[in-house]
């Protein structure tokens, strides 16, 4: 599995803590439609199923979200990957790194993960080809040593999908 | 002589600040023994005049420092011969506090030698300072006798009082915090501490009314002191347990009540009931009789709603922190945040509304009275919301 190393993560602050269990309880009284969140004991890594949305390229597929928590969220962005295969979309890599802004430099701590999810779901639906991004091999060897998208400098060059 | 000495040494001490200052102040120390001994004053006037000659200001300068700690020295040791405390455990103190406190340093002076006791005030900053050590080694009573002993000595520094009210209350010698943080209160009616600690000590006295309003104002004052502070959660913590623990026994007593009420209902439904059957009043089946025991219940359960724990609705929370609103600001987009979560977001993430992604600037957030005002109404029916995790 590609996922970044986990193992130097520190754990969560108090503030941390409290939000993500509100936005547990939240999610389970009221969760995104095509998403399954399989609660387990462990608040800092949510397994998120994702369901393709009917009458897109990806309907009747579901693929995996992995969402870990740094120690300040929500000061900091979540670290969200689809665990492969991930799909094929053009701001996908095959590695399960997903280019979308507000994971990175646009995120605000008033998004929570239900609203990523949104998100997440939305640029799938609204692509019009299944392929990988141009620069795929080369992002993909680059971080063969378990590195966190977060760590990567994006360029958001494309709004429309 | 000594008013052109504090005009030169303040002049270059603001050119060379900090710790190009204290070096120069090592070697003095060492002049300063033998022109304190041997009093010849007279040669390190020439000195000067040469120095002033050549235009060689430095070594003036450090002559000048000399002798005006030399001088502090030795009129510091007349005081206390009169006065007899000892002279000060730093000789060096003075010159320390010139550079470290600049723009109190007038008026600690002055102070100091109005009230003619240098040696008290050094000697209970020192107490102070060791018994704060013994409170970090967890050296409850000897950090005591060092508060008790720097109070005997300058029984107007009310930071000692609260000091000391700290260790009573990690020995959980309530009495004893109450009466000094009553002390504190008393110099400084504003004092954050004294309030805070009167307040825990009122409440483990079971005045819980008392309490609660001395934590109340602990938390105002505290927060115009610093709203982002560990001592304004510490309070809001401990105010919300009292908040929390006055709803559970209020509405454990409000729910035998219902209880024995409903009960009371029911089996009177049931005699009526009974009564007309006696009668021979038959109704179809006893429906009406059951469609009376199913309304009697939720009008019940509908007193009870209150006192039942659920979810605090969404406009009485922050959209970051998702917790009710404590303190609440409004940013110039028109959301409301909880003041140190905003605050921490302005500082960590950007200076942007995180709602709108506007830019916020810090001083631009403005209390929000009204919604502060609707959670302690909220607060005050459902007070299970008090509960802190």
């Amino acid at each position: 599995m590609t996922s970044s190393s986990a193992s130097s993560r520190k754990i969560l602050s108090k503030i941390a803590c409290n939000r993500l269990q509100k936005e547990l309880v939240e999610w389970q009284v009221n969760p995104p439609a095509g998403f399954k969140h399989k609660v387990t004991d462990n608040l800092q890594r949510w397994v998120i199923e994702v369901n393709g949305a009917p009458g897109t390229l990806y309907s009747n597929e579901t693929y995996q979200l992995q969402v870990d928590f740094p120690e300040h969220y929500p000061m900091e962005a979540p670290q969200v990957i689809f665990v492969p295969p991930a799909p094929m979309h053009p701001h996908i890599y095959s590695n399960g790194h997903i280019c979308l802004d507000i994971l990175y430099d646009s995120w605000s701590p008033a998004m929570t993960v239900s609203s990523i999810c949104i998100s997440i779901l939305s640029m799938l639906s609204s692509s019009t080809v299944k392929q990988r991004p141009e620069d795929n091999d080369r992002y993909v060897k680059n971080c063969r040593n378990g590195r966190s998208p977060k760590e990567t400098r994006w360029w958001f060059h494309d709004d429309k999908v | 002589m000594r008013a052109p000495v504090l005009s030169l040494d303040s002049k270059i001490g603001e050119k060379k600040k900090g710790k190009k200052i204290r070096e120069p102040l090592k070697k003095s120390r060492i002049f300063q023994c033998y022109v304190t001994l041997l009093g010849k004053a007279s040669i390190s006037f020439l000195f000067i005049f040469g120095f002033l000659k050549r235009g060689q200001y430095r070594p003036i300068y450090k002559l000048v420092l000399v002798l005006d700690s030399a001088f502090k020295v030795i009129s510091s040791s007349f005081r206390a011969c009169f006065l007899k405390t000892k002279p000060p455990l730093r000789a060096s103190s003075s010159s320390l506090t010139l550079t470290q406190f600049e723009p109190e340093r007038a008026t600690q002076r002055e102070r100091e030698r109005e009230m003619g006791q240098t040696g008290a005030l050094d000697r209970a900053e020192k107490l102070r300072k060791d018994g704060n050590t013994y409170f970090k080694r967890g050296k409850y009573l000897a950090a005591i006798d060092a508060y008790t002993e720097a109070i005997t000595l300058c029984p107007k520094v009310l930071v000692n009082y609260t000091n000391r009210a700290q260790c009573h209350r990690v020995l959980k010698d309530w009495t004893r915090v109450e009466e000094d943080s009553r002390k504190a209160i008393q110099l400084d009616s504003d004092w954050v501490k004294g309030h805070y600690y009167l307040g825990l000590a009122l409440l483990q006295k079971q005045e819980y009314p008392e309490g609660v309003k001395e934590l109340e104002r602990a938390l105002d004052l505290g927060r115009v002191a610093d709203p982002k502070g560990y001592m304004v959660e510490d309070i809001w913590q401990e105010l919300a347990k009292a908040k929390y623990r006055e709803w559970e026994e209020a509405s454990s007593k409000r729910a035998w009540e219902l209880q024995s009420l409903k009960e009371a209902c029911e089996s009177a439904l049931r005699e009526t009931h009974d009564a007309f059957q006696m009668e021979g009043f038959l109704d179809e089946d006893g429906t009406t009789h059951m469609k009376q025991l199913e309304a009697l219940g939720r009008v019940f359960e509908k007193a009870a709603e209150a006192d039942t724990a659920s979810e605090v609705p969404d406009y009485l929370c922050c959209n970051i922190s998702l917790d009710i609103f404590r303190d609440p600001v409004i940013t110039p987009s028109g959301v409301t945040y909880e003041r140190s979560v905003i605050l921490d977001h302005l500082e960590k993430v950007g200076k942007f509304d995180p709602v709108t992604r506007e830019p916020v600037e810090p001083s631009q957030l403005i209390p929000n009275f009204a919604i502060k005002e609707a959670v302690q109404a909220y607060l005050k029916e459902h007070g299970w919301a008090y509960r802190t995790s």
